[in-house]
């Protein structure tokens, strides 16, 4: 029986990287689902630079909520960006060694008549929750995502899995 | 299963740093099913799933839509109209304010209000959204759904915003369908596309 949420690809960091891509996308799915299980391997914790399809140009959007250990709640937007900002208080530890997990929801990403949008949740201990949409003004299929980790940078034993959602 | 077997899935940046590849090993039988979706190519004022099937433990809907002219998604359960079965709580970030805002518990409503901080669809911008739907079936407790959701339209609009919402159907009744629409008579536009999946439990 064919599924219908099924892994499609999984990686464990062997040494420490300052990028995680998928590239190659098909577009069997109709949404994609991305889990970062991460370890920290420095002391900041810099918004995650995300680029779809390699475009670097003033193309996003987004808006952020995240609730902080210290600082209590706040939010921020960024218009006509050259990337999507995820997990900007909590994608990643500032706390090396810490751990934080991120989950990225992109829906219809293979469609080609209208923009994309995500949705992204976000959590560490040390950081607090966070929650993050955003839209890349394109109406193009997505066939690759990049996570930049800024300053900072993903330690071994992080692990990162693509999922493919199928509807009817 | 495409890719799998090559490392075509993942960039060959950083590829030395990776240490380990694990293929997915597919269940031997599916969780999470897709029970039905409604993709739209023209314009409706409702969506409806009906004959929901009772054999799952769990539904999620998964929302990318649009509208004619903003308005706010309403969740009706079971055809049911009174607005003493409702209420809907949430709290949100939105692009003109610093802080994360809270509802309250919203009531007097014929529906669900799953969207809570004012977003909605727009014309242009996607609005994204997942509902679970727990323990839809069981007929001993009231119902509860949580979802997540959100919009960003590049500053263009004060839908900007992302947000989590809880909802409740005062009821103990199976649910057997959902009936969404939006307020103030707007539409859902082509393009918008829900999709409801049903859950197993093992």
């Amino acid at each position: 029986m064919a599924l219908t949420y099924e892994p499609i690809v999984t990686y464990t960091v062997g040494s420490a990287v300052s990028d995680i891509s998928f590239t190659s996308i098909t577009n069997t799915y109709t949404d994609l689902v991305i889990s970062i299980s991460s370890i920290s391997n420095g002391t900041n914790n810099p918004t995650i630079v995300t680029t779809i399809n390699g475009d670097t140009g003033n193309s996003y959007s987004g808006v952020q909520v995240y609730s902080r250990s210290s600082g209590g709640a706040a939010g921020n937007k960024n218009i006509d960006a050259s990337f999507i900002s995820l997990g900007r208080a909590t994608g990643i530890s500032g706390v090396n060694n810490g751990k934080s997990m991120m989950t990225v929801y992109l829906f219809d990403y293979a469609n080609t008549t209208k923009f994309k949008g995500l949705l992204c949740q976000t959590y560490n201990y040390f950081g607090g929750v966070e929650q993050d949409v955003a839209t890349w003004r394109s109406t193009a299929a997505i066939t690759s995502i990049n996570f930049n980790a800024g300053g900072n940078s993903w330690g071994v034993g992080t692990v990162y899995t693509l999922y493919g959602i199928k509807a009817a | 299963m495409p890719i799998i077997g090559s490392l075509a899935g993942a960039s060959s940046r950083g590829l030395g740093g990776l240490r380990t590849f694990i293929p997915p090993i597919p269940p031997s039988s599916p969780v999470f099913d897709s029970i039905s979706t409604s993709f739209l190519t023209s314009s409706t004022p409702d969506i409806y799933f009906n004959s929901i099937p009772s054999t799952y433990q769990h539904l999620q809907f998964r929302i990318n839509g649009f509208s004619d002219n903003f308005g706010s998604i309403f969740m009706r359960i079971n055809g049911d109209t009174d607005v003493n079965m409702y209420s809907s709580t949430g709290y949100w970030g939105q692009w003109n304010q610093a802080n994360a805002q809270v509802s309250g518990i919203l009531t007097g409503r014929p529906a669900i209000l799953p969207g809570v901080g004012s977003f909605q669809f727009g014309t242009t911008y996607p609005y994204v959204m997942i509902i679970d739907v727990l323990d839809y079936k069981n007929t001993n407790k009231k119902k509860n759904i949580r979802s997540f959701h959100g919009a960003s339209t590049n500053g263009t609009h004060y839908n900007d915003g992302v947000g989590v919402s809880g909802g409740n159907y005062n009821s103990t009744t199976a649910i057997n369908s959902v009936h969404f629409y939006l307020d103030g008579g707007n539409v859902f536009r082509a393009n918008t596309r829900i999709a409801l999946y049903g859950i197993k439990e093992s």
